[in-house]
């Protein structure tokens, strides 16, 4: 009996807040918390049950290394009976585009994958000098993987949800912990620019859903439509897209969190790697929060008649 | 939530107590959501005495699921109760009062409203996952829908307002889903609501230390709720004399 719950990290920073939240456990836990190697803690329940966390600092980042993760702890689990015992915390930083929540910790309730697109020049190289390296390159996203658009090539990649975050799940995580949701948006590049406070404009507005007229847009403009999505506050990562689509794929929904502590603006990357190391450790005890909260509902169920 | 708030709500030792919490007996644990074994004790011989009221004092009853129709044999009553009604009756009031005192300790302290909530969440768990029994048996359905009645109007009498509301909202989830179709028309009028009305009574006199004024009022709304549509005019009086009946077992 008991449960694993595997905490994933991206970073180093990351990583050490983790490190420091076990540290702190086991020196005040009063012999109550012990150290079950070198990346795990353990503390019994009444009775034999036992729960583990267990770190996981991958020290890469991505869509792809998150996602892989993901399927690799739950692959090794495949012929263990932990399997159906584990659930997946993963603790990261994240952008904004709200500097009033900076330093703050949200769950992650929805993510949309803003990725797919175009690298072309602002111009063309001119002829005498055909070495185009000197020009700045232009980066734009399909609008056609964000939103519904006419004409309609494809259906947009679908927006990812965590049941547990979302309310729709076992439990309400958001309720029963306090911690606030955020809706994220998942790239594969560092974002430096914010909102322009001027979403595209639908040609049709629903229902069944928006529609835009097919086009490339620029980061600001594709952040600016998600945010119109819905009010919660808008993050930006480079994971949580790729967690929430394996967690689909393998079923692990409902075991599966994410949780994001905001240690960048977008538009101000002022930030130092200590402020960063600083707000990660500051709010490492919210994986606490979720693991209580998780263990909370498995004590309930398992109390049932 | 910035860190200032997230650390005072889970400081290192709140987390700490919390571990520590878990080799504690489960009794120590207050406001989490969950039954103590004394709790469920509690509730399940209430609910029990719920059974043998209906037995006791509905015997004519024709209990209707679906298209099936149940009649209760006499002769079944007779063997498992021998002794004369009123003295069944009083029993049970008498136990009733006792045990409906109990269950309702955990809902009167001091719990904030969500853990409350999540306290009756639990409870009605509890009673959906006696599903398969409600379907086999209909007195065991009535004896849980009056259960939750009767806590829904316990936790309605002003102090908990938010449970009442959340009782009501929820009335289709707790009448229709748990059995798939509603149940108040299989109801066997009258006798389990006039039952509820008993036990209600004796409550309010048990608990009240005296029946005037207390409760009457709250108590006539959640009849009218529940005699809805069955074409009986709730009044005071009919509440009150159904109060004074509950608490004459005192």
């Amino acid at each position: 009996m008991g449960a694993i719950f595997n905490v994933v990290t991206f970073n180093e920073n990351e990583a050490s807040a983790v490190e420091d939240l076990f540290d702190d456990l086991v020196n005040s836990g009063r012999g109550l918390v012990l150290r079950s190697g070198s990346d795990s803690i353990k503390f019994p329940d009444i009775g034999k049950v036992v729960y583990t966390l267990r770190h996981h600092p991958l020290s890469s980042q991505g869509n792809v290394v998150a996602a892989t993760a993901l399927a690799q702890l739950f692959s090794e689990m495949a012929e263990s009976e932990w399997r159906d015992r584990s659930y997946f915390i993963f603790y990261g930083c994240a952008g904004t585009t709200d500097q009033s929540v900076k330093n703050s910790v949200f769950l992650v309730g929805s993510v949309t994958y803003a990725s797919l697109g175009t690298v072309d020049l602002f111009q063309k190289p001119a002829l005498e000098n055909p070495d185009a390296c000197a020009i700045p390159e232009k980066v734009t996203l399909k609008n056609k993987w964000l939103v519904h658009t006419d004409p309609r090539e494809v259906d947009p990649l679908p927006q990812v949800g965590f049941p547990l975050v979302l309310g729709t799940g076992a439990m309400d995580l958001c309720a029963v912990t306090g911690l606030p949701q955020a809706q994220t948006v998942a790239t594969d590049k560092v974002i430096k620019v914010g909102l322009c406070a001027n979403p595209p404009t639908p040609m049709l507005s629903g229902p069944p859903h928006r529609v835009y007229s097919k086009d490339d847009w620029s980061y600001r403009q594709a952040l600016d439509c998600i945010k119109s999505f819905n009010t919660a506050p808008l993050l930006i990562d480079m994971e949580s897209y790729g967690i929430g689509r394996i967690a689909k794929a393998l079923a692990l929904q409902q075991r599966t969190v994410i949780l994001r502590v905001v240690t960048d603006a977008l538009a101000d990357h002022t930030g130092s790697d200590t402020y960063q190391r600083a707000c990660l450790r500051g709010a490492r005890n919210s994986i606490m929060a979720v693991v209580m909260a998780l263990i909370e509902r498995g004590r309930m169920a398992s109390n049932g008649p | 939530m910035d860190p200032r708030t997230l650390n005072q709500r889970y400081s290192t030792g709140a987390i700490v107590e919390w571990i520590g919490s878990l080799r504690e007996p489960p009794r120590r644990r207050e406001g989490l959501p969950y039954l103590t074994e004394e709790e469920r004790a509690t509730l399940d011989r209430l609910r029990s005495f719920q059974r043998q009221l209906l037995v006791d004092i509905a015997p004519s009853a024709k209990y209707v699921v679906g298209d099936r129709e149940v009649r209760r044999s006499t002769d079944f009553r007779r063997a498992r109760h021998p002794l004369p009604a009123d003295v069944v009756r009083k029993r049970f009031m008498s136990e009733m009062r006792e045990q409906v005192t109990l269950a309702a300790l955990p809902l009167e302290g001091v719990l904030p409203g969500d853990e409350a909530r999540r306290r009756i969440l639990r409870l009605r768990s509890e009673v959906s996952s006696a599903e398969r029994t409600r379907r086999a048996n209909p007195a065991d359905a009535i004896a849980d829908e009056l259960f939750l009645s009767f806590l829904a109007w316990l936790a309605d009498r002003g102090d908990k307002p938010w449970f009442g509301e959340y009782y009501w909202k929820a009335e289709d989830d707790f009448f229709v889903s748990s059995l798939g179709e509603p149940i108040w028309p299989y109801l066997p009028w009258p006798a389990p609501k006039v039952i509820f009305g008993v036990v209600l009574g004796a409550f309010v006199v048990g608990s009240g230390g005296s029946m005037e004024g207390i409760a009457v009022q709250p108590a006539v709304r959640a009849l009218e709720d529940l005699l809805w549509g069955e074409g009986i005019a709730v009044t005071q009086e009919w509440v009150a004399s159904l109060v004074f009946a509950g608490g004459s077992f005192r």
